[in-house]
């Protein structure tokens, strides 16, 4: 009696596991599909001077041009707020990093966006004397790529971003603590690298972006400067 | 006594001034995205509104980027250096951004906590091929100044900027110019364990126009009821590009949160068990054609089934202890 009560189980056991290796996707389906055209008015192009307007259910604008229509926008706003735009080091000191932080706040109604930056060039003397961008301690951050830094012998400039509020989410790279990037380089023809990310609506997200700096003792004592630019950019 | 507290006051003034920075901008751009369809030729004239949200004046300045759709497939901007292409070069000397006084403009000022209207300008010239053309309009704020005491106190700093963009989708179309798209893949894992239940619609648009396919998907249980039902969202596919459709911000978020490659279209379900059929109907436009797929999975509610299992057999040997021991009596 005892035994069939045990077996039973068992059975059932063994004919539910065989099932999990069925596992698969059915991919690779692909059908020309044709259709009529994307065509959003039938009427003879004219050449329009000025526009005429008509008020939307919203209350908003639409212009009323024959030879167009204005899509449904579909993403009304997206808006930024960056509390200063002078990043100050004072008057760098060698071997003792320096650390700044600020914010950038971003909201964006419907759909994501993506928040790029670059630095015109790394910090520069009028002479032309330079901080490189930091490799980190294992040489091996680049403006895609983040590393450690916390060695004060590691020399140079880099940034790191951190989540304070909301749902976006900084680039990959960032989630331990102490990693950097470099900025990507414009006067080296680098493309603008993503910093931050959102792919759905978000209220309101809080990045604060850390910038570091550390020299050397050979460091030549000067005033050096760079420029950084973000783009929020919007998904389609 | 009291210069000494003077002193004391103006030295942390000074102190705090050192570290106090220029004030940035903030900024609300309206509509953040414009699809429009046009013919040629044709004058398009699009408002869009700036708001400057900070105590300060702001000046931009403005400039195009020609872009394409991101390999990421989820709706992400990949710009592109200039010269893109002959069009582009040709259409841009086309477009401008006109003021209030509808006269042309390089760069944008606006006063604190003002919001202008603007508006695009698109002349589209006659003879002009059908085509889309995707550009975002990229408004910058000017380079801050720098004092001279800066340089001279040997001070190091960065200049921050943050710019906001605005994509513009410009499809010229004629009667002539069919869309075309392709299914690229219709998927979920065939075994399902519990909810939710991915489901991977990717399509490739390989037409000349930007397409918005409607879709939904209507998953039917093994007695031919109709128990879930998943729609779609309305997305931008770019001209030659592919896209993975969802059918929530959940699901986008669900999808990044699992470091899916490409976004998946979720249906929630509390209980999911035996064999379920999926059927995608899709339209690439208004006016059709409609697309319609199948694909099949089954559900087993494993760890369910083995700890219901495991109660059984703990059940069952207490009642067999119990009954030999009642019996011993």
């Amino acid at each position: 009696m005892t035994r069939t009560i045990l077996i039973l189980p068992l059975i059932s056991l063994a004919m539910a596991f065989p099932f999990s290796a069925f596992a698969t996707t059915m991919s690779g389906d692909s059908f020309t599909i044709e259709g009529k055209p994307h065509v959003v008015s039938e009427k003879k192009p004219t050449l329009q001077a000025s526009p005429a307007y008509k008020k939307s259910d919203g209350g908003q604008d639409i212009p009323l041009i024959e030879n167009f229509t204005l899509g449904e926008i579909s993403q009304p706003t997206i808006s930024l707020s960056l509390p200063q735009n002078i990043l100050d080091f004072d008057v760098l000191s060698p071997t003792n990093p320096v650390i700044r932080r600020h914010q950038l706040i971003i909201t964006s109604q419907l759909s994501g966006y993506q928040v790029l930056a670059f630095e015109n060039h790394p910090l520069q003397s009028k002479n032309q004397a330079l901080i490189p961008d930091t490799t980190c301690d294992n040489g091996a951050c680049s403006d895609t790529l983040a590393s450690e830094w916390t060695n004060t012998l590691t020399y140079g400039f880099g940034y790191r971003c951190e989540i304070q509020q909301g749902k976006g989410r900084c680039a990959t790279g960032f989630e331990p603590t102490n990693t950097y990037k470099q900025f990507a380089d414009a006067s080296d023809n680098q493309s603008p690298a993503v910093v931050a990310q959102n792919t759905k609506q978000d209220k309101q997200t809080i990045y604060t972006l850390e910038y570091k700096v550390n020299t050397s003792r050979t460091q030549q004592k000067d005033s050096y400067t760079n420029t950084i630019t973000y783009l929020v950019i919007p998904n389609f | 006594m009291k210069p000494i507290f003077c002193l004391i006051i103006v030295l942390l003034f000074l102190s705090f001034a050192k570290s106090a920075s220029a004030e940035g901008n903030a900024l609300v751009l309206s509509p953040s995205v414009i699809e429009i369809n046009s013919q040629s030729p044709s004058e398009i004239y699009t408002p869009f509104s700036l708001e400057n949200k900070s105590s300060s004046p702001i000046e931009l300045t403005i400039s195009y980027r020609p872009f394409k759709a991101a390999d990421s497939e989820d709706g992400k901007v990949s710009l592109l250096d200039e010269p893109y292409n002959d069009s582009f070069i040709y259409l841009k000397k086309h477009f401008d951004v006109l003021n209030e006084e509808k006269t042309p403009v390089t760069s944008l000022r606006i006063g604190p906590q003002q919001k202008e209207t603007f508006q695009l300008r698109m002349r589209i010239p006659e003879g002009i091929d059908a085509q889309d053309s995707y550009f975002s309009l990229i408004f910058l704020p000017k380079q801050a100044e720098i004092s001279e005491e800066a340089q001279v106190d040997k001070l190091t700093y960065s200049q921050i900027k943050a710019g906001i963009v605005m994509n513009v989708l410009l499809s010229i179309t004629d009667d002539t110019k069919k869309p075309q798209a392709t299914l690229q893949q219709f998927s979920t894992p065939f075994y399902q364990e519990k909810a939710p239940v991915p489901f991977t619609v990717r399509i490739h648009n390989s037409g000349i126009h930007r397409i918005t396919p409607k879709g939904v998907i209507l998953i039917k249980n093994m007695f031919g009821q109709t128990v879930g039902r998943i729609n779609l969202d309305q997305a931008n596919i770019l001209s030659n590009s592919t896209r993975a459709i969802t059918n929530t911000q959940v699901a986008k978020e669900a999808s990044s949160a699992a470091g899916l490659h490409v976004p998946t279209a979720l249906w929630e379900e509390n209980l999911l068990l035996g064999w379920y059929t999926a059927s995608l109907s899709l339209a690439m436009s208004e006016d059709g054609p409609i697309i319609n797929r199948e694909i099949y999975f089954f559900a087993f509610p494993i760890t369910w089934i083995i700890g219901l299992i495991v109660v059984l057999i703990a059940v069952s040997i207490i009642i067999i202890r119990v009954r030999k021991r009642l019996r011993q009596i």
